[in-house]
């Protein structure tokens, strides 16, 4: 059987729709950021991919890029669900806190 | 080689989801070292050997044993949300637009014909060529946005030290 681009692309694709359908349920602060980073890999997963069907470097280079990226975001993301921690002694979002947020 | 690439890949799908439906953030972030672990196989499979090796020691490897020393350290042992009420009201707008981009890729994946997926071989040599010359300013730029990422998290998770009068 042939191994086709599009089921490799296929896969990322489930994978990012995993992370957005994650992203958009989840009410704990640390899941949601999770999710945010299944979507990256499935996007480095995609250029990794697309790179090794061309026969260029270009998708691997794209994906250490976005790994360093990601990496810089988990930082400060974490930095502040540990500040919101500190704030409001619990990660889930819930309506008390967005309130207290918007005021 | 293809039967590598099949098993891996619906190793890492079915991690990812039993991922996100985890109540306790230690397991999913177990499941989700898995599913990267299991991507890094798959691209393994085809030749990208940089970039799979990169992926366990950099996503699985650092990043995500950064999520769980933060998890560790907050203990989310209570279980306020254990019963995950999924309020439908609320999803249907964003249910709806995921369909939409379901959708989207569809059409796109499905208008061309199939095509292989690996050419040749691209291998660390050539990557690492790549990166330093044609892309040396994003060598440069990632090492900018790893030092502003630094210094926000260190700023951001400092302990303030308050005083009479003093603006944290």
């Amino acid at each position: 059987m042939i191994l086709s681009l599009h089921q490799g692309l296929a896969v990322t694709m489930i994978i990012f729709l995993i992370g957005v359908f994650g992203l958009l349920t989840k009410k704990n602060l640390i899941l949601i950021l999770l999710s945010i980073e299944i979507m990256l890999n499935a996007a480095g997963v995609a250029f990794v991919l697309v790179g090794a069907h061309l026969g260029k470097a270009d998708g691997q280079v794209m994906f250490i890029f976005i790994l360093a990226v990601a990496a810089a975001e988990v930082a400060v993301g974490l930095a502040l669900i540990l500040r919101c921690f500190k704030e409001f002694k619990s990660i889930n979002i819930s309506e008390p806190i967005l309130r207290r947020l918007r005021s | 080689m293809t039967i590598l690439f099949y098993s891996s890949a619906v190793l890492s799908i079915i991690a990812t989801f039993l991922a996100i439906t985890r109540h306790h953030p230690i397991h999913a972030l177990l499941y989700v070292i898995l599913s990267l672990i299991s991507l890094s196989v798959m691209m393994f499979s085809i030749g990208a050997f940089l970039a799979a090796a990169l992926e366990v020691i950099v996503y699985a490897g650092a990043i995500m044993v950064l999520f769980v020393f933060v998890v560790l350290i907050i203990n989310p042992l209570t279980h306020e949300d254990v019963k995950c009420h999924f309020n439908f009201k609320k999803l249907i707008l964003p249910v709806f637009m995921m369909l939409i981009l379901t959708g989207e890729f569809v059409f796109a994946l499905f208008l061309q014909q199939p095509t292989k997926i690996v050419s040749e071989f691209v291998d660390v040599k050539s990557v690492s060529q790549e990166l330093f010359s044609t892309y040396a300013i994003g060598v440069e730029l990632s090492s900018m946005i790893l030092l502003a990422g630094l210094v926000g998290a260190f700023h951001l998770a400092r302990r303030s030290k308050k005083k009479e009068g003093e603006i944290s």
